[in-house]
Formats: C-alpha cells, sequence, structure tokens
C-alpha cells in the first residue's frame, strides 16, 4: 500500500515535470479515442438504420373480397404456428383504403377518381422475427392450399403474394456489405489508434531510457521502476479517455438532438445504455493499452 | 590501531589523519555512529568488526594478528567476499582485444583497494562486472559465495543494493532533484518517509551539499554531481563502496575531503574499490593497490604506490 502510494506520488511529479510529453501523449490518446468512439456511434447507427430498413420487410398476402372468414383465419392461425414469423395482421379493405387515402393525400385527384369505391383487397400481413427468412416464409405460404383458395387472383397465386421478390435480395447484399465494411473499418481504426497510442507511450519511455537504467544500476527491482510509469502512462491514458467521453457525451446531448430534427426519418436517437457502453470500452481500452503499452516498452530497458 | 604500530608504513599515516579530520566535521561523528550501528545482517559477509581484518591479508609481519580473533572471524577472513577467477570480457565491438583477460582475484571484507590503470586498461570494466552492468564472457565472480553468471536477473538488484557505487559519469535522475536522487537510493529498500528526511539531508551535509537539496542536477557543478553521487552512494550504508574516479573533478582540498570520508567508511567495516588516476593519493595513503593495463593484471601489492609505468 505505501509503495502505491509511492508510486502515484511519483506518477503525479513526472507528470508535472514532464508535462509537455504528458501533454503531448494525452492529446494522442484523447484524439485516437474519440475517433474510436464517433466510428462506434457512428456504426450503431448505421446499423440501426439497417436494422430499419430490414424490418420493413414484410410479406403481405392480399385477400380475395369473397373469401371466407374461417379460412383466413385458418390461414393465420398456420403462418403464426411457423417460429419465423414475429406477428400476423390483418387489414381489412376499409383500413386498406384509409391507408391508402393517407398516402396520397399529397394529390387528392386520384383519391377522387375512385368514386367513392373500394378497389383495394384486405390483406393478411406478416413480419418476421429475422427479415432473411423471408423468401421461405413466403415458398411456404405459396404452396399453401387455403393460400390459393382464398387468394385475390386465382388465376395466378403469386400475384397475391407481395415480399419485394426481386428487391429483397439487392437489398440484404447492400445491408450486410454496410455492417462488413462498418465491422472492418472500426476494427481498422482501433488497430490504428492502438499503435498509435502505443507509440506515443514508447517514445516517452524512450525519452526516459537512461533514467531506467539508472535506476536499475541503483538497486531499484524492475517492480518499483514499473510502478510510476505504470501509473503515469494509466494517469495519461485516464485523462485522454475522460476527454473524449466529455466530447462525445456533448456530441450526445447537443449534436445529436439537432441532427434529429433536422433528420426525422433517421433512427438517430441512441439510448444511453449504448453510449455508457462506448465509454466503458473507450476507459478500460485506454488503460489497457496504457499499461500493456508501457510494459512492453519498458521491457528492452529493464535488462541492464 | 595496528596501523601505526607497523613499521611499514611511511609518510602520513593514514589512521590519525582521517580521525582527525573526522573530529573536524561537526556532524562526522553521527553519520559514523549510524554507519557502525543497525547493519550488523547486512554487513555478515562483506565486513568485518574492525580494521583488523586489513592486515590478515597483509605482508607476513603481520600474518600472525588473526590468530587473536575468534574462531568466527577467522572463518569469515578465510572466505573473500569477492572472487575473481580466470575471468576474460571480451566486447562484441573489439573481439580481437579483450577488456579485461584472464583475471585471478580475491578481496576480503573490511579492505581499502585502489584499481588504478590508463585510460581503457579495463577499471570500468571491471567495476561494471562487480555490480553486473555485464556478464564475464569467460570464467566466474563469485561475490558472497553467488557465482554472478548463474545470477536470475531479478536478483541483481538485490547485490546492487549491497554495493554503494559512485559512477565515473555519475548517473544521476536529470528529472529529479539533489534530495530525490539520493533518497531514491532508500527508496529503493523500502525505507519510510521519516527515515528518508532524516538521512538523506544528513549525508548530503557530510558531503558539503546542504544547501543545495532542491537543485536539479543540471544546475551543479561537476564536482558537485560527484558529491551527489558518492552522497547516493553512501545513504543505504553499503556493506561494500565501489568509486570510479571519485576526486576525478575535484580540487585538491574536495578531494582529501572525499578520501577522509572514504577512509571513515572504511573503518566503519565497508570494503572500499576505488578506481582513480589521483597519483598523490595512492601514494599517500598506501593501501593495497591493483593494476590494470591492457586489461591485464600487472600488480596486486599490499600498501602500494601509485608506480612508475602507470
Amino acid at each position: 500500500m505505501s509503495s502505491f502510494v509511492y508510486f502515484l506520488r511519483e506518477a503525479l511529479t513526472g507528470f508535472r515535470r514532464n508535462i509537455s510529453t504528458a501533454i503531448g501523449s494525452i492529446v494522442t490518446i484523447f484524439l485516437s479515442l474519440l475517433i474510436i468512439g464517433l466510428f462506434l456511434v457512428g456504426t450503431v447507427i448505421v446499423n440501426n438504420i439497417v436494422n430499419q430498413v430490414e424490418s420493413e420487410v414484410a410479406i403481405t398476402v392480399y385477400v380475395a373480397d369473397t373469401a371466407d372468414k374461417g379460412d383466413i383465419d385458418k390461414l393465420m392461425d398456420k403462418v403464426k404456428s411457423n417460429p419465423k414469423v414475429k406477428s400476423v395482421g390483418f387489414t381489412t379493405k376499409d383500413q386498406a383504403l384509409v391507408k391508402f387515402k393517407d398516402s396520397m393525400s399529397s394529390s387528392p385527384e386520384i383519391i377522387n377518381q375512385l368514386d367513392g369505391q373500394n378497389p383495394l383487397p384486405a390483406s393478411v400481413d406478416i413480419e418476421l422475427i429475422d427479415a432473411h427468412d423471408v423468401n421461405e416464409v413466403a415458398k411456404t405460404i405459396e404452396n399453401d392450399d387455403i393460400f390459393k383458395k382464398i387468394c385475390d387472383n386465382p388465376q395466378d397465386p403469386m400475384d397475391s403474394l407481395k415480399y419485394g421478390q426481386k428487391t429483397v435480395d439487392k437489398l440484404f447484399a447492400v445491408t450486410n456489405a454496410i455492417r462488413v465494411v462498418g465491422f472492418i473499418l472500426v476494427a481498422l481504426l482501433i488497430f490504428i489508434a492502438m499503435i498509435f497510442i502505443n507509440n506515443t507511450i514508447r517514445l516517452s519511455i524512450l525519452a526516459r531510457r537512461k533514467e531506467i537504467a539508472i535506476m536499475r544500476l541503483v538497486g531499484a527491482s524492475n517492480g518499483f521502476i514499473r510502478g510510476p510509469f505504470f501509473m503515469e502512462s494509466c494517469l495519461h491514458s485516464f485523462i485522454g479517455a475522460v476527454a473524449s467521453i466529455i466530447i462525445l457525451g456533448l456530441i450526445r446531448n447537443f449534436a445529436l438532438p439537432a441532427m434529429i430534427n433536422n433528420m426525422p426519418w433517421l433512427p438517430l436517437n441512441l439510448d444511453f445504455v449504448t453510449f455508457l457502453i462506448i465509454y466503458l470500452v473507450l476507459l478500460v481500452a485506454a488503460v489497457v493499452i496504457g499499461i500493456i503499452g508501457s510494459a512492453l516498452a519498458m521491457r528492452r530497458y529493464l535488462t541492464v | 590501531m595496528a596501523n601505526e604500530v607497523d613499521p611499514n608504513v611511511s609518510g602520513v599515516p593514514p589512521q590519525p589523519s582521517g580521525a582527525s579530520g573526522l573530529d573536524a566535521t561537526p556532524d562526522g561523528g553521527t553519520l559514523e555512529s549510524g554507519l557502525v550501528s543497525g547493519e550488523d545482517v547486512a554487513h555478515s559477509r562483506f565486513t568485518r568488526g574492525s580494521a583488523r581484518g586489513l592486515e590478515m591479508d597483509g605482508s607476513s609481519s603481520t600474518l600472525n594478528l588473526p590468530q587473536v580473533d575468534v574462531a568466527q572471524e577467522k572463518a569469515n577472513a578465510a572466505r573473500p567476499v569477492i572472487t575473481f577467477k580466470n575471468v576474460t570480457k571480451i566486447y562484441s565491438a573489439k573481439p580481437n582485444k579483450p577488456a579485461l583477460s584472464d583475471i585471478n582475484l580475491q578481496i576480503y571484507a573490511g579492505e581499502f583497494l585502489f584499481l588504478v590503470g590508463h585510460s581503457g586498461s579495463g577499471k570500468s570494466t571491471f567495476i561494471r562486472l562487480i555490480i553486473r552492468e555485464l556478464t564475464a564472457t569467460k570464467g566466474q565472480i563469485l561475490i558472497a559465495d553467488e557465482d554472478l553468471g548463474k545470477m536470475k536477473n531479478w536478483r541483481v538488484p538485490y547485490l546492487r543494493r549491497n554495493i554503494g557505487c559512485v559512477f565515473q559519469d555519475f548517473k544521476l535522475l536529470p528529472n529529479k532533484t539533489v534530495f530525490e536522487n539520493v533518497a531514491f537510493a532508500l527508496e529503493v529498500i523500502g525505507k519510510s518517509r521519516h527515515v528518508v528526511k532524516t538521512q538523506v539531508p544528513e549525508v548530503l551535509r557530510l558531503v558539503g551539499l546542504g544547501e543545495e537539496l532542491n537543485k536539479y542536477p543540471d544546475q551543479l557543478s561537476g564536482g558537485e554531481q560527484q558529491r551527489v553521487s558518492i552522497a547516493r552512494a553512501i545513504v543505504n550504508r553499503p556493506p561494500m563502496l565501489i568509486c570510479d574516479e571519485p576526486t576525478g573533478n575535484l580540487d585538491p582540498q574536495t578531494s582529501r575531503g572525499i578520501m577522509d570520508l572514504l577512509e571513515r567508511i572504511n573503518r566503519t567495516g565497508t570494503t572500499v574499490l576505488v578506481a582513480t588516476h589521483d597519483r598523490e593519493m595512492v601514494n599517500s595513503m598506501r593501501r593495497r593497490v591493483i593494476a590494470l593495463d591492457h586489461g591485464q593484471l600487472t600488480r596486486d601489492q599490499d600498501r602500494g604506490v601509485y608506480g612508475s609505468n602507470v
């Protein structure tokens, strides 16, 4: 315990006396962590967007006006029993018309042309747990006898089953590419930042290698020499991490709300837990890099 | 003391002059008493209780002296603290020119030795081998029965804590003040703040730097830095003290003061090894002299002089 206090005191005096080196490495650590943090936030946002886009992939079964209510319920029960299906809903003809009128509210002449008639079919709406299963689930519905019986267009049952057959595959290709690229980018960035931080620590220890050798020659044990250095790089990492966390916090509280106001269609509002995890990751990563980096850098000079 | 009786001692008898120097220093007595007390354990292999040890490996006229000692002391006397067995050191930069070749040597506890020789004769290599800054290319170095060649890296600090070393280039920590530099030697052995705060100023006053506590090494002159280095080497009262050119940058008066100090430390039982070019000092003190020339041990003489060939 007394040596812990000694290490801390030494680290603080070392900090004061090498203030320019200290500020240099703190700024490096701060900027590296800030960029990592921004990219992590960015990745989470992009992931949210991709998820939202994917979740809009749903299967719509258009039902004939003449279809039997019991058949429709049977089909719905059957689909619901599929473990890949999240929910099944039913849209009546009237509801479909209301929806249509809503979406067409900007061009009322189209609604007027309907002449009070309702050409829209009722539909069964199926949401999936994982959007990637859409083809498979659609296939099973397509081959279902009840579906063939009640579908809106018995001549071509496929026509009554809408799930963006052509576009869904392309969409998934794009969203997967975005995920992979985002992951690689973050990994690369973390790697670069780690090397950056490690190099900074290495340089600050290189500058004091003679000191380390002298301490060895005066009879200090390796642990005794390492202590203050570890403490010092922990201090640098900690300050750098806290600074980057403060900046990320400001972004969360001021920049993100402004962006949400300007682009309400993007799911930008991340919950606090996500940010808390990112903060923790940054803090722990910084301190771990600090200790490992200085341990590796010092190893060479402790052999005297 | 035995020294004064010995007719071989010519010139100024070292002991009385040292003693008078000690008395002249107002706070010298405290250190001396401090050096004697509370170090029995640490000194067990490096030192003996009195300066009598000096005479035992001396000339034949004093060989009978150990017989008056207790048996334990005789046993200790027979075992040297430092033994060099056929030690050769070759630097990889100069594979054909060994820095030291085939050195055989024994150093006993409580001795005061001078190591003399030209620049490049291997003095510093000799010292660096003892503190295991270097390892021997061939041969064996035993310190307190421990083979330095086989010593584990983590054991090395414990060896160095028992050997105070004044380096030729001082090796002061540039980011620490004079006080902190000296305090470091105490901090590494885990002394409390209180001990550090009382002992460091005392030792610094002893080397004449009582007023420079809070200066940094680069604010001091060469001689002052050297004295800080000496203070650091003796502050933890090591059983052995090695000085590489301890008076090289000092004026004659300060040199004399430093040598008095070393002698006083030696009289407390500390083994002292001094590498030096100071002919006058070696000649006046008449201690064991080891001469190196081009890596060869050319002379090992008790009560020796600097010699004309070096």
